[in-house]
């Protein structure tokens, strides 16, 4: 279908077509490509891009056409609210709780709103890009061979931190070391 | 072994003969296994996450199929090699082999119903 | 129960007495029929099972693939990613096989969590849970890895003494 709707902005690159809307109507969107054809609902997820917000992109099937389309849709950071596909498309109860629990975007009037795929007792949501991998501050990289690049160097020398670690993070210095040497 | 008693004996003897073996083998296990009770040990086993509902589960009827064919063929057959082995015998006239007819008779009857209810035939 | 109601893990009196050639005869009989509880979780899997056809057969050295359960099974063959999610069910399909019992590693993910050390789900290593024997290094290592650590694991039980590995104060200085 050529027009999406009031709102939309559709865009095409490769031979993809990539609908926009605003969160407000992303529900209409959805029901009105359902109804269009695209009855196959492939997948959802999201996006983070600071310092924006999260982006939610939706991708439909339309079987019969053999056309997909890729919807997106944009939520602020502070309140990342989106009403549930679920109620348009039952597949997406999934990909919606998945969604939830590695971005905390928060659906509305989802059935059952629970963490999907972490363990549990896990905080925090492990996709946005200010969560830091703890793993990489607290063990040096298993595959290290060369000096230096797991601590193997003189231990004089400032331990640079990974990539995507904060400063201040990491162990607390042992009482009585000298935390510049 | 002789005598009225004789092969009941020899029955017995050969459950006896059975049951140490059997007895035998799990004490020399006892003698060198290692032993390490923990609580998960005695666990139900579920995959590796907690046993949820019953341990009980409900069979469907319709597989009473097997049950029957089973009747048919085996018992039938339980009965047949004795009476096969014996029915040639002097004192054992025409009334044997009539009432073994009868018998495969009746369990004819139940062969004819499975197949006319099809569950003879490859699917 | 709590841990300390339980008895202390013994031994039985044969196993613990047994002078070196009937040792050697029941280390022969344990080494060359293990059974395995293949615990495949990922990629390493594959290996796994390419190990246990025809071409890599592991048949021949005793070692039966696929155990109908834990309690069936003496040798765990942990291959693939062990996530945080996993973890405890690892755990607890180990507790709950019978000794005598051994552990493979197979492959990075489990040796000490591979390619995915660094996410924010994976358990760093399977030995961070439960003891390991022998690590086969790989990603995924070949099936003729997997038969030399299979092979280098019989030879360990070959030189073992069961008392070593569940008694403690045999292996730990007083004489029992």
């Amino acid at each position: 279908m050529s027009d999406f709707g009031p709102g939309t902005e559709v865009s095409e690159s490769y031979g993809e077509t990539t609908v926009d809307v605003p969160a407000d109507g992303w529900l209409g969107l959805l029901t009105r490509c359902r109804d269009a054809g695209y009855e196959f609902f492939d997948w959802l997820t999201g996006v983070d891009d600071p310092p924006g917000g999260f982006t939610v992109v939706a991708h439909l099937y339309n079987p019969v056409a053999r056309r997909q389309v890729l919807l997106r849709t944009r939520v602020p950071r502070d309140d990342p609210r989106l009403p549930s596909a679920v109620g348009v498309y039952r597949g997406a109860n999934w990909h919606e709780r998945e969604t939830f629990e590695m971005f905390g975007v928060i659906f509305d009037g989802h059935p059952n709103l629970v963490p999907l795929l972490l363990p549990d007792g896990f905080e925090g949501h492990p996709l946005r890009k200010d969560f830091v991998l703890a793993a990489r501050v607290a063990k040096a990289w298993p595959g290290a061979k060369e000096p230096g690049e797991s601590g193997q160097g003189s231990p004089s020398r400032r331990k640079t931190l990974p990539p995507g670690v904060p400063a201040e993070w990491g162990p607390p210095p042992t009482p009585g070391e000298d935390t510049d040497a | 072994m002789s005598g009225y008693f004789g092969s009941y004996v020899l029955v017995a003897a050969l459950l006896a003969i059975g049951v140490a073996i059997v007895a035998g083998a799990l004490f020399a296990n006892r003698l060198l296994r290692p032993t390490r009770p923990t609580a998960e040990k005695l666990s139900t086993y579920e995959c590796g996450v907690d046993p949820v509902g019953e341990g009980w589960a409900q069979s469907q009827i319709r597989y009473y199929v097997f049950t029957y064919l089973y009747v048919v063929f085996a018992v039938d057959a339980v009965f047949l090699f004795p009476w096969a082995t014996v029915f040639a015998a002097p004192g054992y006239g025409m009334t044997t082999l009539v009432e073994m007819f009868v018998f495969l008779a009746f369990i004819a009857i139940g062969i004819l119903y499975a197949w006319r209810k099809k569950v003879l035939t490859w699917t | 129960m709590a841990a300390t109601d339980l008895p202390m893990p013994t031994v039985g009196p044969v196993s613990r007495l047994a002078p070196k050639p009937m040792r050697f005869v029941l280390n022969w009989g344990r080494r060359y029929s293990l059974w395995v509880f293949n615990f495949g979780l990922a990629c390493c899997a594959i290996e796994f099972i390419a190990t246990s056809m025809s071409r890599h057969d592991f048949i021949r050295f005793g070692v039966i693939p696929f155990a109908n359960g834990p309690r069936q099974a003496d040798l765990m063959i942990v291959s693939g990613t062990v996530t945080d999610k996993m973890a405890p069910a690892v755990k607890r399909l180990y507790e709950q096989m019978p000794d005598p019992k051994y552990v493979i590693s197979f492959g990075a993910c489990s040796n000490s969590g591979g390619p995915y050390w660094d996410s924010y789900c994976v358990t760093k290593g399977v030995d961070q849970i439960i003891p390991v024997d022998v690590y086969v290094p790989g990603c995924p290592p070949r099936p003729e890895a997997l038969l030399h650590g299979i092979m280098t694991l019989q030879e360990q039980i070959a030189s073992e003494r069961l008392s070593d590995r569940y008694v403690w104060s045999r292996s730990h200085g007083e004489d029992a």
